[in-house]
């Protein structure tokens, strides 16, 4: 029954109109992101380049903060206006289980993580497969650091989309939950310097929007002992502990929330 | 048998207790209607009865099971809607019958036949963003319908629409009823409820006043209403008719209760006096009149006669 509810949602959000017009948005956004570096390269004449594999880099990392804050948008709009529309108590009331209706919500943070990943692999993909040259020294990370990266951005965007789906669940409302994800966002990166101003950098770090943030760091992959990781304090080991971490405390503390509240 | 029990059925939020004690049956093909102003619990009963409220205390037996575990299982024999229509505003009514029907593990085969039988067949591919509220409340119980529930509860099924609308549902209701299915239809229109429910529960802040047949409800002594050319030949006459108790004038009438509730014999009586009625009215108590009895004014302001 999970399947269907899961199901379910995928159908609804086919069906929403927002749902396309938030991703045309964001491939809007992308094609701009990554139509800078292909348009300067493009223009070079030899002294830039926006190909593959050296583009692959810019590909795995350069979008996925806006990704993720779409995510958020996203998981917003696909679970307040159950509550607007009071389909999410119909949804019960015709045989769906409460467990079953949040796993059918909480199915589509990694859905839309995917997703949206697969928009920046698509239109980076294209524009750095038109750039691509032989003639160009090419860079190329091991394929491990390509494999976290991408991992990495996923589980970042998983994280930020737990945080939507909590702040949704508890406020049930579009527009309030839609402010109050993007307010938290901010709220973390002062909440952050505060602790850091106070000395408890250790406690800093561990915010959810830090360790999103430190997610969705390129360099962090890298191996041990380059140089562009050195100013980087994470170890990639503990960054994907604490990030899956924080993934199921703000899902189990989600999923309580809608558990005690009526509907 | 008895499909739904409630027993001490109680709701409290913080300090207001919005359902209190609440005790009442429900029997296999009744039409029980749910009675009281706004505010009185009827949503919150329903709610608890479908599980998206949960109850401060109490006890729910619905189809013979009162576990947790067997609840939820024979919550899936019961279909319904409560407080409005709650629809998918962009998908179309067939799409928001596919998507209950996909919930209660039916196939599409079972979307078409559901639209047909509320009439909606013709709208079916229009987003329920621009049906009326009265293509809504259709919509909605033919989505109730589905997989064909034992018991159907409709929480206020003819809020907001005209009176048209409100005959079309009505007829629905009966049609579901006559069709042997047990229904639970909470309202605050008192001639919805005379007209559809065969046992009514009247709630008043929470607390259930009575619950009982609607027949009984309205039983008791009748009383007659009398007019004729003459008053005083016609006082006379009826104080001599040995079934003839309680005798009142007012506003050039007379009005008395028959013991025999038997008016025809009074009128066989008084035409072999020579006197025939310009009027005889039975005055048996409406619904209206024991509701507002039971409820005081408080209910009164609220309840609405009949539209």
């Amino acid at each position: 029954m999970i399947f269907t509810a899961y199901r379910l949602e995928l159908f609804k959000m086919r069906k929403r109109l927002v749902v396309w017009v938030a991703y045309l948005c964001f491939c809007l956004l992308t094609v701009l992101i990554f139509g800078g570096p292909f348009y300067a390269a493009q223009r070079s004449h030899g002294h830039g380049y926006f190909g593959f594999p050296n583009a692959l880099q810019t590909i795995l990392s350069a979008a996925t903060g806006t990704a993720s804050i779409f995510g958020v948008v996203l998981i917003v709009l696909m679970v307040c206006n159950e509550f607007d529309w009071k389909t999410s108590r119909q949804n019960i009331i015709d045989g769906l289980s409460k467990p079953q209706w949040f796993a059918g919500k909480a199915l589509l943070i990694p859905t839309v993580a995917v997703t949206l990943y697969l928009v920046v692999f698509a239109i980076g993909g294209t524009l750095a497969f038109i750039g691509t040259s032989a003639s160009q020294p090419h860079s190329v990370d091991p394929t491990s650091t390509y494999i976290l990266a991408a991992c990495g951005a996923l589980l970042a965007m998983a994280c930020n989309g737990s945080i939507a789906l909590l702040i949704a669940l508890s406020v049930r409302s579009t527009g309030p939950a839609l402010a109050a994800a993007l307010i938290y966002q901010v709220f973390d990166a002062i909440a952050a310097t505060s602790l850091r101003g106070l000395h408890l950098q250790a406690v800093a770090r561990y915010l959810p929007i830090q360790v999103h943030n430190a997610l969705l760091v390129y360099d962090q992959y890298l191996p041990y002992g380059s140089s562009a990781r050195s100013h980087l304090d994470w170890q990639t080991g503990v960054l994907f502990l604490a990030g899956i971490t924080w993934v199921a405390v703000l899902l189990c503390v989600s999923y309580r929330i809608y558990m005690k509240r009526d509907l | 048998m008895s499909i739904l029990s409630v027993s001490g059925l109680t709701k409290r939020y913080g300090k207001l207790l919005a359902v209190d004690d609440v005790t009442f049956d429900v029997l296999e093909g009744q039409v029980f209607g749910f009675l009281g102003p706004n505010g009185s619990g009827k949503t919150t009963t329903i709610g608890m009865i479908f599980g998206i409220v949960t109850p401060t205390a109490g006890h729910l037996t619905l189809f013979g099971s009162d576990s947790p575990k067997a609840l939820a299982q024979s919550r899936t024999r019961l279909g319904g809607t409560l407080e409005q229509p709650n629809l998918y505003p962009y998908l179309t009514g067939r799409e928001n019958l596919r998507l209950v029907a996909a919930i209660k593990r039916l196939d599409d085969s079972h979307v078409d036949p559901a639209l047909k039988a509320v009439d909606l067949s013709a709208a079916a591919d229009r987003t329920t963003k621009g049906y009326s509220l009265g293509m809504k409340q259709r919509l909605a119980l033919a989505a109730a319908m589905l997989g064909d529930p034992q018991l159907l509860i409709f929480d206020e099924p003819t809020n907001g629409l005209d009176p048209e609308g409100m005959q079309e549902i009505r007829e629905l209701i009966l049609k579901l009823s006559r069709s042997g299915r047990t229904i639970v239809l909470s309202t605050h229109l008192l001639a919805e409820v005379e007209r559809i429910c065969t046992h009514v529960a009247i709630l008043k802040r929470g607390r259930l006043l009575r619950s009982a047949a609607v027949s009984e409800l309205t039983a008791g002594a009748p009383v007659f209403r009398l007019r004729t050319d003459n008053l005083l030949t016609l006082w006379e006459a009826v104080s001599k008719y040995p079934a003839a108790q309680q005798m009142r004038r007012e506003h050039g009438a007379i009005y008395t209760e028959l013991a025999d509730a038997d008016p025809a014999s009074l009128c066989r009586y008084l035409a072999g006096l020579g006197i025939y009625l310009a009027e005889l009215t039975n005055l048996r108590p409406t619904l209206e009149e024991t509701f507002l009895r039971l409820t005081g004014s408080d209910g009164a302001a609220d309840a609405q006669a009949a539209p």
